[in-house]
């Protein structure tokens, strides 16, 4: 699944995380990741933005995510609501 | 090699020496019938003259400075400094180079360093912590030697015993008279106790009066003699008083920092701590200022008397010396301009050096005494190993303070935090920069669990007995990773930027360089 | 009913930080806002990260309920969003009658898969028409355990100005306690605005407390310390209540007096109650 427009959720105050999500042409999902806790939990964050993005077969997307320390289920959030927020149907 | 507590310690360190690792609190002693370093024996024709120069260069000229020596600096005016760099800057100019920066802190303000370091006018610094620009710069690997860090009764430890030979001590003072006396807490830009300052005066070859303002009339208030002090030297600016007092020092306004001061006090309290002639220190941390305003309520709700408090000192310490709820007030730092100025008018509030206050090989120092102390950490590990100097970032913030030698010398030790910083667990399995021993920490207060070391079953038994609820330290780990997630080790290279020296001299760990990610 | 909840703190819920440290306030309750402190165009990020902070942290112990909004398509997507967490009561501002309660039970009856975990209800009462239905709408339903007074609204719903003494909201307030009292259920007063002073949240308090409400609704952490000391019991309170109590146990009949005050049977449901909330929060 594609999505057709730039989408934001989130934000970077202290324990969020802002995500934007843009289409691309190609067929693969780009994670540009910053973080205040890249050391901790950086590959971590990643992993969890594309278990989500994969849940619901979205791909041909970058995603900008600016991290503030938000914990998984912070980062979740912010990915399904993107993705709501881009005409996905997404589980409560 | 490795250490007792499994660090890998390097055994040559280049400016440095041969590394002794770390063996134990109490187990590394001087060596049988040696003497303490002494000073250079001095001669001033016996009339009052005047020691004052024109300028740092003519100092530099005076003295005869050269490549290779070691310069040092206490770091009173804490973000306010402006001293280290406009000396370093003239080192510079006169094209020295490989100086030692012996600074009893590494503040923000000396970002100017950075420059020096890369022209290599500097080469080692020996310090008691670092942040900021040249704390970055470090962190990168970017210093060819790896520079020193020691605690305040380590640093007092390594001058005395000559390992930390000083040649120049650049000593700022807000006062100094013609003939070389100072202190900290008159004239324009007091910072009140200049303790970290006095041994280096006491055992530098050439001593410096670095002030804004000089008088004629001898000094009645001296923190350094004229006997130590070969110049003086007028700066238009040493220093901004307000930069003493940056960080947060005020009492905090977040209910969860109060809730764990308001726990620690309730320790203090059940372990029977609380009574006539209380001794404690408690520094200038957010839940150390809210402890100290609440031991301050209680002693007076107590109607009794506190005996000593040690350490950096905070207007609520003065205001219980002013309102006779404690005897007296060691002081190795004023933190706050209150503090600063009541030096001064109270002879119950007592400028030391960190001789006194922290030295392991003397006669005893004050933190002997101390029945309490509240430590922070960044990081605690199930050793209960206290990181207290690099971030999240692995990169160091701030200075190990007297954290070992207060841990050490107390009767009970008390370390302070939140169970997560950001999102980061403080409780870990092994902390990135060990920086005091776990033998000697006691118990840690978090705002989502206490635990106490196993290694102090009285303290547990009593505690327990009182109703106060325990974990484990395992349990409190858990509890953060169970909301966090298990956190990544920091990931370095081989290089090491820093050794963490322990206070009897020996190596407890090294920091090394962070790898990009 | 053994709850007690001398305080209740809004957070808002689209903040992963207060969500975060929630546990550590130890606040009686707290309120996940998806209401007035989420902007509207907010509204679906806080829905999704509140609901997904309590299924990850739990919060045992800690009585979270979340303020919907009570709004057509919002409330229903609210509704359908918590039905199932296992979190105390949904709060449902701008209550005016037992119609939107009952709407609520519908909702709730429809969404609730574990029917014996449903959520329980409190109303907020912020309108001239909420009070004048008060009675109405707490017999609505059975599921209703707390009523909360929210004072902006309910005073610029009547044209009223509000003072510092407050007699605009005496009315008010005294409905709602009465009305909470025949059904037996807990009122809590609406939040101090003055972060600054705490002598007025103290007094602010006190008055409550007297007044006969339970406890007060917080808006910030800091608020909860002197909210509480307000409405816990006083030692004094305590050792007077367990006297009356011992009192009773070893009369045999007649009248009985303690500390030369004579007990009848609201004193001593009052020191009945005293003992219960002191020691659901342990202090007895």
């Amino acid at each position: 699944m594609r999505i057709e427009k730039i989408v934001k959720a989130g934000t970077v105050e202290s324990s969020d995380i802002s995500i934007i999500l843009e289409p691309t042409e190609e067929d693969e999902i780009v994670v540009d990741l910053t973080s205040v806790v890249k050391h901790q939990y950086g590959a971590s964050i990643e992993k969890t933005i594309r278990k989500i993005l994969n849940k619901y077969n979205v791909t041909g997307v970058n995603v900008i995510a600016n991290d503030r320390g938000a914990l998984d289920c912070t980062i979740e959030a912010r990915v399904e609501t993107a993705l709501e927020r881009a005409g996905i149907e997404v589980d409560i | 090699m490795k250490n007792v507590l499994g660090r890998e310690v390097p055994d040559f360190v280049p400016g440095y020496g041969k590394v002794t690792p770390f063996k134990g609190a109490f187990k590394n002693f001087p060596e049988e019938g040696k003497r303490k370093a002494a000073p250079l024996i001095k001669y001033a024709i016996p009339r009052y003259g005047n020691k004052v120069v024109n300028n740092l260069e003519e100092v530099f000229l005076k003295i005869g400075i050269k490549d290779g020596m070691t310069l040092s600096f206490h770091h009173h005016f804490r973000n306010g400094d402006k001293i280290l760099t406009q000396v370093i800057d003239v080192a510079a100019k006169l094209g020295l180079k490989n100086l030692t920066v012996a600074a009893s802190g590494i503040m923000l303000s000396h970002h100017g360093l950075v420059p020096h370091l890369k022209s290599g006018v500097v080469t080692h610094i020996d310090t008691n912590g670092l942040m900021g620009a040249v704390a970055e710069y470090i962190a990168k690997g970017k210093m060819e030697n790896p520079i020193v860090i020691r605690s305040h009764g380590g640093r007092a430890r390594a001058i005395e015993a000559g390992d930390l030979h000083i040649y120049v001590a650049f000593m700022g003072a807000s006062c100094a008279d013609i003939y070389g006396n100072m202190n900290g807490c008159e004239g324009n830009s007091i910072f009140g106790s200049i303790g970290y300052g006095i041994l280096d005066s006491q055992y530098a070859d050439y001593v410096v009066a670095v002030t804004d303002m000089v008088q004629e009339i001898p000094l009645s208030f001296i923190s350094i003699p004229q006997t130590r002090v070969d110049y003086v030297v007028k700066l238009d600016t040493i220093g901004d008083s307000k930069g003493i007092a940056t960080g947060t020092l005020s009492l905090t306004k977040d209910p969860i920092q109060l809730d764990i001061a308001r726990n620690a006090l309730k320790i203090v309290d059940a372990l029977g701590f609380i009574k006539d002639g209380f001794s404690f220190q408690t520094g200038g941390g957010g839940p150390s200022i809210a402890f100290t305003k609440f031991l301050k309520d209680l002693v007076k709700e107590r109607n009794i008397k506190a005996g000593f408090a040690m350490g950096g000192i905070t207007a609520t310490i003065v205001e219980m010396l002013e309102e006779g709820l404690l005897s007296h007030a060691y002081d190795t730092q004023s933190f706050d301009l209150y503090s600063a100025k009541s030096i001064r008018k109270n002879q119950n509030h007592i400028e030391v050096g960190c001789d006194f206050y922290a030295s392991p090989f003397n006669n005893g120092c004050a933190v002997n005494g101390l029945d309490v102390c509240l430590i922070g950490a960044f990081e605690v590990d199930l050793d209960f190993n206290i990181n207290c100097l690099t971030g999240m970032d692995g990169i160091a913030r701030t200075g190990i303070g007297g954290n070992p030698d207060t841990a050490a010398g107390s009767k009970v030790s008390i370390v302070t935090a939140n169970l997560i910083r950001s999102r980061v667990p403080t409780i870990v399995e092994k902390v990135h920069t060990l920086c005091t021993p776990g033998e000697s920490v006691d118990v840690i207060v978090t705002d989502r669990g206490i635990a106490v070391n196993p290694l102090r079953q009285d303290l547990i038994s009593t505690l327990t007995q009182k109703g106060i609820k325990l974990n484990t330290i395992e349990e409190l780990k858990e509890i953060a990773e169970n909301i966090v997630g298990v956190p990544e080790e920091i990931k370095t290279t081989d290089k090491v930027v820093a050794v963490i020296e322990y206070r009897d001299g020996t190596i407890l760990d090294t920091i090394r360089q962070v790898k990009e990610n | 009913m053994d709850l007690v909840m001398r305080n209740i703190l809004v957070m808002p819920g689209n903040n992963p930080s207060m969500l975060l440290k929630a546990p550590c306030f130890n606040a009686d309750g707290y309120i996940f806002d998806l209401e007035d402190a989420v902007f509207l165009k907010e509204k679906d990020a806080a829905r999704r990260l509140v609901v997904k902070h309590v299924n990850k942290l739990g919060y045992k112990g800690c009585n979270i309920c979340v303020r919907v909004n009570n709004e057509k398509g919002l409330l229903e997507k609210d509704i359908e969003a918590i039905a199932n967490l296992d979190i105390l009561a949904v709060i449902v501002p701008k209550c005016e009658n037992a119609q939107i309660i009952q709407y609520v039970e519908s909702l709730l009856d429809k969404y609730t898969i574990n029917k014996e975990k449903k959520l329980k209800i409190m109303p907020v009462i912020e309108s001239g028409k909420g009070v004048f239905n008060i009675q109405e709408i707490v017999g609505a339903s059975q599921n209703i355990i707390v009523v909360h007074f929210g004072a902006g609204d309910y005073s610029s719903s009547i044209g009223a100005n509000i003072t510092k003494i407050g007699n605009e909201l005496l009315f008010a307030r005294s409905m709602i306690i009465n009305a909470c009292s025949i059904h037996n259920i807990l009122a809590m007063d609406t939040p101090c605005l003055d972060l600054e002073n705490e002598e007025v949240l103290r007094t602010e308090a006190e008055n409550s407390r007297n007044l006969g409400f339970s406890g007060k609704i917080v808006i910030n952490p800091r608020q909860i310390e002197i909210v509480n000391k307000v409405f816990t019991p006083s030692e004094k309170e305590i050792e007077f209540a367990k006297k009356i109590i011992k009192a009773l146990d070893e009369a045999s009949s007649g009248v009985i007096s303690v500390d030369g005050k004579m007990i009848d049977i609201a004193i001593t449901k009052k020191a009945e109650k005293i003992l219960a909330i002191a020691k659901r929060i342990g202090v007895l």
